[in-house]
């Protein structure tokens, strides 16, 4: 696999300027064939949708993290193709499907951190698979491979794979008491859109980021002691808070509800940072309210944090 | 405490954060005295929720005679009041708390993505705030309703944020200062920012 990008990433420079409109690709995505027919259509929709939101970037982070020529749909469906490939079912299982395809050398040795469970997680909404399996093989110095039923399988030689796996939770309305014909609405497509990014940034880093894998939340956070935090700045959960508020920014079709349940969302990504970001702020930003009204709070002094705590996100192969 | 128990606080601090907002305006302007009994009873926790909702109607009647320069308050306009705190009180007092990681809990079980809980809990916030600003008679029972909610620390940091948010926003519509406490954190206060 290395050499195949290696090659496609000289191919990318013969013709840049040229062909590049050509070479943005779109993500594709090939389904188990226990992934129920409705929940393909249902993320198939998604991503035609991702291809005609105008994406918002007020203050170029997401630009920026994830190394975007410009931002536009185009360019995002092209940085998650790139991540996300595969999608299985719920009952996936990855102790039966999985083989050895050989043993490996490791181009980082850094131990990951990551503990690999191999018992089943209670409802899954979506998790990165692939990364997971490509963490465990890098702890036994093993390259695995996985097989989905209905498609061929699949060397995980990298968390690059783009191997997820999807819950039924994730096709139900986002609150109980919304309605389930809302479930195929603009607002439910940013969300999934969301968690598809958010997933696909677990495609990537090396060493001890390989995959971006989460941290211990501290004892005073809502999540304390679990795996739901993030000790880098540019992690699944910024990435995740950049795309809902950029596709947020422009949904038409959203009501007032719903785009405050979708920001409410992003908060929830922002309070999973555990170092200090630079912050995407509004034009209804609360601040420009304190100082309409002679104030300055403390947490409105805030600093640019801007590239630090960042980790290397150039994905990892085995060698 | 039993659930009964638990709305019946709640309903109490709506209702009395209502009356407390009649007492001041009937205290400023003309004294009412039925009022000021009224919030006895509420904080004394004499009252059932039913009695609580009676107690925030009459409070809602003091307002709408005490307030000079204000028009006042037609019956309908009354009633909304007095049913909107009393979902504001449900409603708070059914979101979603901070659990802690039990001894044989997992702490690598799945928490990745919106949990339940916090997807609920933002609906439910989300809706009321919809409803204030559709109808802006809420907006002084609401403002008190949110900063409960701002102040709770139990109740999940991003919709606490979200609270806050329109607890500073709502204050502001109706005249108040910029609301600064300093027991919720710069943490909520910053996630708070663009809610």
């Amino acid at each position: 696999m290395l050499q195949i990008v290696r090659r496609s990433k000289i191919s990318l420079g013969l013709f840049v300027g040229l062909l590049a409109p050509v070479l943005v690709s779109a993500t594709t995505l090939n389904y188990s064939d226990k992934v129920t027919p409705k929940q393909q259509q249902i993320l198939n929709n998604d991503l035609e949708k991702l291809r005609t939101l105008i994406p918002v970037d007020a203050d170029g982070e997401l630009k920026r993290l994830l190394k975007l020529n410009a931002v536009s749909s185009q360019d995002m469906d092209q940085w998650l193709s790139q991540r996300v490939r595969y999608i299985v079912e719920e009952g996936y299982s990855a102790n039966k499907s999985l083989f050895t395809a050989g043993s490996r050398r490791l181009a980082q040795p850094q131990q990951a951190r990551l503990r690999v469970e191999d018992k089943k997680a209670p409802r899954v909404m979506m998790s990165n698979l692939g990364g997971t399996i490509y963490i465990a093989g890098k702890r036994k110095g093993l390259v695995y491979g996985a097989l989905i039923s209905g498609l061929k399988s699949i060397v995980i030689d990298s968390p690059r794979i783009g191997l997820l796996q999807v819950g039924e939770e994730f096709f139900r309305p986002i609150a109980q008491n919304w309605s389930e014909d809302k479930v195929t609405n603009e607002a439910h497509s940013i969300w999934r859109l969301t968690t598809l990014f958010h997933e696909a940034r677990h495609s990537d880093g090396n060493g001890d980021n390989t995959a971006f894998v989460h941290s211990v939340c501290p004892p005073d956070h809502n999540l304390a002691g679990r795996y739901g935090c993030d000790s880098t700045a540019n992690g699944a959960y910024r990435i995740g808070s950049l795309v809902m508020r950029s596709l947020t920014a422009n949904c038409v079709n959203c009501t007032k509800s719903e785009r405050d349940v979708l920001a409410m969302m992003a908060a929830d990504h922002m309070n999973r940072i555990l170092v200090p970001v630079k912050t995407t702020h509004s034009g209804n930003d609360l601040c420009r309210l304190a100082e309409t009204s002679g104030k300055k709070p403390r947490f409105c002094e805030r600093q640019n944090f801007a590239g630090e705590n960042e980790a290397d996100d150039t994905p990892e192969y085995a060698q | 405490m039993s659930d009964l128990l638990k709305k019946l606080a709640l309903a109490l601090v709506i209702s009395s954060a209502a009356l407390m907002m009649g007492v001041m305006v009937a205290t400023k302007e003309k004294k009412q005295p039925t009022v000021s009994l009224s919030v006895d009873a509420a904080v004394s926790g004499n009252l059932i929720p039913e009695q609580a909702a009676k107690a925030v109607s009459s409070a809602i009647q003091a307002v709408a005679v005490a307030e000079p320069g204000k028009q006042a308050l037609t019956a309908t306009e009354q009633a909304q009041i007095s049913d909107f705190a009393t979902w504001a009180g449900r409603v708070l007092n059914s979101l979603p708390q901070v659990t802690k990681l039990s001894e044989n809990e997992d702490p690598h079980e799945n928490v990745e993505g919106h949990s339940e809980a916090l997807r609920e809990g933002a609906a439910d916030v989300a809706e009321l705030y919809d409803y204030v600003a559709k109808n802006p008679v809420t907006t002084s029972v609401a403002v008190n309703a949110f900063k409960n909610c701002a102040l709770d620390n139990l109740i999940l940091d991003p919709i606490r944020a979200y609270c806050y948010s329109k607890a500073v926003r709502l204050g502001l519509e109706l005249g108040q200062e910029f609301w600064d406490p300093s027991d919720i954190s710069d943490q909520i206060k910053n996630l708070s920012r663009d809610l």
